[in-house]
């Protein structure tokens, strides 16, 4: 079991989502999942992009404070 | 156990932590041969992990039980017994994949629990370990692959990387340091060692001692990649060759007994360096060492990115050394075999890995090279090669690395190899690519690094995609590489970059450098440039 680190780019923000899964076809599908579930509906987005996956275990986790995808201004 | 863990009480420490504290990590030699007798069922799943003390890893996917062994070369010198031995075990067990990492140690893979009572066997009898190669350990010792041929060498530092190598080996005072832990020992004048990006970095340097210049060595903490770069700072004391081993124990027992341990990603030696500062570091330092001298003139003239191609004269007259392109490090068992006897009939047998994933053949008589360089097995393993293959670095990638989200060896070696067909210019550019933000490739030192990510698109398509970085060096100190915006598709990752190198062709001055190039334009011209790419190219992915 791994934990995945998204981003998910829409026009003008984005947005950190953090999955467990085992696979990283499951990890995407599950993205989708939770970007439903918090949004109700998909929101419209550009790109969702995996950048790190770590295994689960206690200590692991990320931070998600600076922004892998650089908006345009 | 020699000494109090002085952390044991800690309520707060990681998981790793409390295990280390109940098994050290280099037990695991113990229970192996027990594991190779009953099989890889019979590894429960918690001693996984422990594997790593003994250099192996389960490669992906784990359940499989194929392990990735990684064998320590410190100063990356290899006798030809020993080039045979690590050349036999790969034909043998390792289906013939023989790769040489960034740190110069040679890696293995497809090993089965079975076979590793008899590599290690094999390993032992010429002198080689595995020990440490992984885990939470003093780890491969990188030194000057030309120590002791190296005509501009301040003294040979082989022997003092052995010794202390051999003191850290198997050494239960210090298998249990908070994180993995890399020193390197080189008094190469053109910084080969990669000081900066090491925990612990000896440089070379003079210092005037009644009135009389001495060669010694300069220190560096605190440097290392990762997701969490940090380039090593400079301390203010003077080392004499003689006191080296007794200042890297000191270091390291500072890390063992003061580095944090409570938090996995907050427990390399950068992070203790990062909050104790040069001088605070330096002060504890003293508290083991007693006094040393502050430092002295610096030796270092450059950095030559661990790349050492052609034919060099040696220190000592009449013989040479070659330095040869090992497409991104990774050679089959038969060239190894085939290189060994070649090293033998035209040198002494010795051949010598470099962190740039290439080799060198040194102590060939100057009359004997032309001969040499006529073997077929040179037409491969050239020592002229094109600019791009000659000049890149990749991590194992997704064939066989966990953590990796991509494919990276190959397709790097194809990169290059296309760049080469279509670009020429008259400076190097050394490209990095890596599969995750590990930077096992060390992508951050790259004049052009790539790192991998996975993309779901509008559409809905999985691809592979890379993301640019520009402008990484370890020349004057270092300096790691930027993110320019975008991310690339992986197949049309070559024609990204051959654009983008035809406008750094277009726009540079004569021999300029790309960093040079980078400090003179800045960054915004090149992103004006991979945006325009971007727009041209109809399947960009953002």
């Amino acid at each position: 079991m791994y934990l995945y680190r998204f981003e998910v780019s829409l026009k003008s923000e984005i947005i950190p989502v953090v999955i467990a899964a085992t696979t990283d076809e499951q990890a995407f599908q599950l993205v989708d999942v939770e970007l439903e579930k918090y949004f109700l509906k998909q929101p419209d987005f550009e790109e969702i992009s995996l950048y790190e996956k770590k295994k689960i275990r206690s200590g692991n986790g990320f931070v998600l404070y600076e922004r892998e995808n650089i908006l345009n201004p | 156990m020699a000494y109090e863990k002085a952390w044991a009480d800690n309520p707060k420490l990681n998981k790793t932590e409390q295990k280390k504290l109940v098994k050290d990590g280099l037990k695991i030699f113990e229970d192996i041969p027990h594991y190779a007798k009953n099989g890889f069922a019979s590894i429960p799943k918690e001693e996984w992990d422990n594997f790593k003390w003994a250099g192996l890893y389960l490669q992906r996917p784990k359940e499989d039980g194929y392990f990735m062994m990684r064998v320590n070369v410190p100063s990356g010198i290899l006798s030809y017994e020993q080039i045979k031995t690590l050349a036999h075990i790969c034909k043998d067990y390792g289906r013939g994949v023989f790769d040489i990492t960034t740190r110069q140690a040679i890696q293995f893979h497809w090993l089965t629990i079975e076979q590793i009572p008899d590599i290690f066997r094999r390993l032992e009898a010429t002198g080689l370990s595995s020990a440490g190669a992984c885990g939470d350990i003093t780890r491969n010792i990188m030194g000057n692959p030309i120590a002791g041929i190296d005509p501009q060498e301040l003294f040979d530092t082989s022997e003092i990387v052995k010794e202390v190598y051999e003191f850290f080996q198997h050494n239960e005072d210090f298998s249990n340091l908070p994180r993995k832990y890399k020193m390197s020992i080189s008094s190469n004048v053109n910084n080969s060692a990669h000081a900066e990006i090491n925990c612990v970095a000896f440089t070379p340097a003079y210092k005037e001692v009644d009135d009389k210049e001495i060669p010694g060595f300069h220190i560096k903490i605190g440097g290392g990649l990762s997701s969490r770069p940090f380039l090593a700072q400079p301390l203010d004391v003077f080392i004499e060759p003689h006191q080296v081993k007794e200042v890297a124990i000191a270091i390291t027992t500072i890390f063992r007994d003061y580095g944090y341990r409570e938090k996995r990603h907050f427990a390399r030696l950068k992070f203790l360096m990062a909050d104790w500062g040069p001088e605070k570091f330096k002060e504890k330092l003293l508290e083991y060492t007693g006094q040393l001298p502050s430092k002295g003139r610096d030796a270092l003239q450059g950095w030559n990115g661990g790349y050492f191609y052609g034919v060099h004269p040696q220190k000592q007259e009449g013989l040479s050394y070659i330095g040869f392109n090992v497409p991104v490090g990774r050679l089959d068992a038969d060239e190894v075999l085939k290189l060994a006897e070649i090293a033998k009939l035209y040198g002494n047998g010795e051949i010598r890995t470099v962190n740039s994933q290439n080799l060198i053949i040194p102590n060939v008589k100057h009359q004997n090279v032309e001969s040499l360089l006529q073997e077929d097995i040179f037409k491969r393993i050239t020592t002229q090669p094109l600019s791009f293959i000659g000049h890149s670095v990749s991590c194992t990638g997704i064939e066989y690395c966990n953590l990796a989200l991509v494919e990276t060896k190959e397709r790097m070696r194809r990169i290059a190899e296309s760049l080469d067909q279509r670009i020429t210019l008259d400076v190097p550019i050394r490209i990095h690519m890596v599969g995750c933000p590990n930077s096992c490739g060390q992508r951050q030192i790259a004049d052009i690094g790539l790192q991998g990510v996975l993309l779901k698109t509008k559409e809905k398509k999985m691809v592979q995609a890379f993301e640019i970085y520009v402008g990484g060096t370890l020349d004057d100190g270092g300096k790691f590489n930027e993110k320019l915006k975008g991310k690339f598709h992986a197949d049309f990752l070559d024609e990204v970059l051959i654009r983008f190198l035809d406008h750094f062709k277009e726009t540079k001055l004569p021999l300029e450098t790309f960093f040079d190039y980078i400090n003179r334009v800045g960054l915004e011209p090149l992103q004006i440039e991979l945006d325009r790419i971007s727009e041209q190219l109809e399947e960009k992915v953002s």
